[in-house]
């Protein structure tokens, strides 16, 4: 999966399921401080992209996603 | 001992999402009842009927108050919003309008419940646990939908409500006995105001339930309109709806003092479990439980004007219950049940009931049972009405029961 296909992936579920609204999708963007996450999004982010990809982030991984990079590049290491 | 009014109604249902709604499809006889074809793919089920709510809107739900809000959570949030501006009144982070008054935060009791948490999320949850062998994959949020007191958290989360909270539970007798308990507290004095009712969502295991003990429709699968109403001969088993039902309870005293709306009194009411059997009903019970709320109430038999039975439609319910009322009451008592009109929405049924039993005592009109056309030959008394009385009519006598040997009657007076 391209580096454009995992940002499509994330940027839709991150629009679909969390009402984001895409402009504010941007690789920097602190899903905390930013967007509003809390420890429930960040759960059931990761639960949503695992339908599509095929992923087990262990506790060190899941708590070191700060930003949408972050996230990013999660998925690209599991999808690839 | 304070008296109790009713000051705000709430309702999302099959026939209407307001009172006005319900009793103008009442009027016309509309029936919520419609086919699910697709449930011919479920091993086992036989019943395909299912009376769905009406469309409700949810875009004025935030968004993280709504993820942990299954269909049932979500009717009652929009239905408790209603009936808090129906009776004026501003809670948490609620603010309406700029004449609402705000309470005393203390004197306020939220007291919702539901047969079950969600059906939908538990269907969704063990589905994915067993595809996937274990939890992987499973939304944070899933618990929430489905623990018992889930309607009331989110309900009060919804509203950022901060007071007392309860979630009693008695599946189809839950908001009936919750509005009964919240009149009990409020005639204490230990509550102002008590918001309260239930709220139940439409899902096939819901049906399945009452299919495996034979208690659902299954005769008219491809003719919902004509389906045998309650007390019928022809009747066939039940029709499992979904909504939500919620009223304001007020002490009389501080409506008074606000010059709120009273939509009727409260007089009293019974809660009586039979202690018999999980799921026959048993008439003796049903007796007890009518006759402790007529004397709750402080009235005679002779002044009730009208019967808002449970009747669902099952063969031994309706027979148990209608022979209770008959060994009570006068045959001239006008006796109907709404469940041939919305279904049977379990823990939202008392609430839905006693909204419209109240827009109807408000017109002094008398719904009658739909498709009622032959009222069953082992009722050898009672007047089962078939089409609609005017009259006045200034007290009414409403019951709901439910599996685990739950009875529940309760009286209300226009004054």
């Amino acid at each position: 999966m391209t580096r454009e296909e995992v940002i499509e992936k994330v940027n839709n579920v991150l629009c679909t399921e969390f009402k984001i609204k895409k402009e504010r999708l941007v690789g920097e963007a602190h899903l905390f401080n930013e967007l509003e996450f809390d420890s429930l999004d960040a759960v059931d982010m990761i639960a949503h992209l695992g339908d599509s990809v095929e992923m087990d982030p262990d506790s060190q991984e899941f708590e070191s996603i700060r930003t949408l990079n972050d996230v990013y590049n999660l998925v690209e290491k599991y999808a690839n | 001992m304070k008296n109790v009014v009713i000051t705000g109604l709430g309702v999302v249902s099959s026939l209407g999402n307001s009172k006005d709604e319900i009793f103008t499809s009442l009027l016309n006889n509309q029936s919520g009842i419609v086919s699910f074809p697709k449930w011919k793919d479920l091993n086992g089920l036989f019943a395909r009927l299912g009376a769905p709510a009406k469309k409700y809107d949810t875009s004025i739900i935030d968004r993280k108050k709504g993820r942990t809000m299954s269909a049932m959570s979500e009717m009652a949030f929009i239905a408790t919003l209603d009936a808090l501006n129906d009776a004026h009144i501003s809670i948490g982070s609620y603010a309406g309008e700029d004449h609402f008054i705000r309470p005393d935060i203390d004197r306020i009791l939220i007291n919702m419940g539901s047969t079950t948490g969600s059906t939908h999320a538990l269907d969704q949850f063990y589905t994915k646990y067993v595809n996937n062998h274990g939890p992987k994959g499973q939304l944070s949020t899933s618990f929430f939908k489905i623990m018992n007191h889930s309607v009331a958290a989110n309900v009060a989360s919804g509203l950022n409500y901060m007071g007392p909270l309860i979630s009693s539970s008695s599946a189809c007798s839950t908001s009936l006995q919750n509005i009964i308990i919240g009149t009990e507290l409020i005639k204490t004095g230990l509550y102002d105001i008590v918001i309260t009712g239930g709220a139940d969502e439409l899902h096939h295991t819901s049906v399945a339930v009452f299919d495996t003990v034979k208690a659902a429709a299954v005769n008219y699968n491809d003719n919902p309109e004509n389906i045998p109403g309650p007390f019928d001969e022809k009747r066939d088993g039940l029709v499992v709806s979904e909504g939500a039902g919620v009223v304001i309870l007020e002490s009389e005293e501080h409506a008074n003092k606000r010059n709120a709306n009273i939509y009727g009194h409260i007089l009293g009411g019974a809660y009586l479990c039979d202690g018999a059997h999980m799921s026959q009903p048993q008439k003796d019970s049903i007796i007890r439980c009518v006759r402790g709320a007529l004397k709750n109430a402080g009235i005679k038999k002779e002044q009730i004007d009208y019967i808002n039975a449970h009747a669902t439609a099952t063969k031994m319910g309706d027979l148990e219950e209608g022979k209770s009322i008959n060994s009570i009451f006068s045959d001239g008592t006008p006796i109907s049940s709404l469940k041939g009109h919305f279904g049977h929405s379990l823990a939202a049924c008392g609430a839905i009931e006693l909204i419209a039993s109240l827009a109807m005592m408000e017109k002094n009109i008398i719904i009658p049972t739909r498709n009622l056309k032959t009222v069953d030959p082992m009722l050898t008394a009672g007047n089962y009405i078939t089409n609609k009385v005017e009259d006045n009519f200034n007290t009414f006598l409403t019951n709901n029961f439910a599996f685990g040997g739950m009875n529940c009657s309760m009286v209300v007076s226009s004054e």
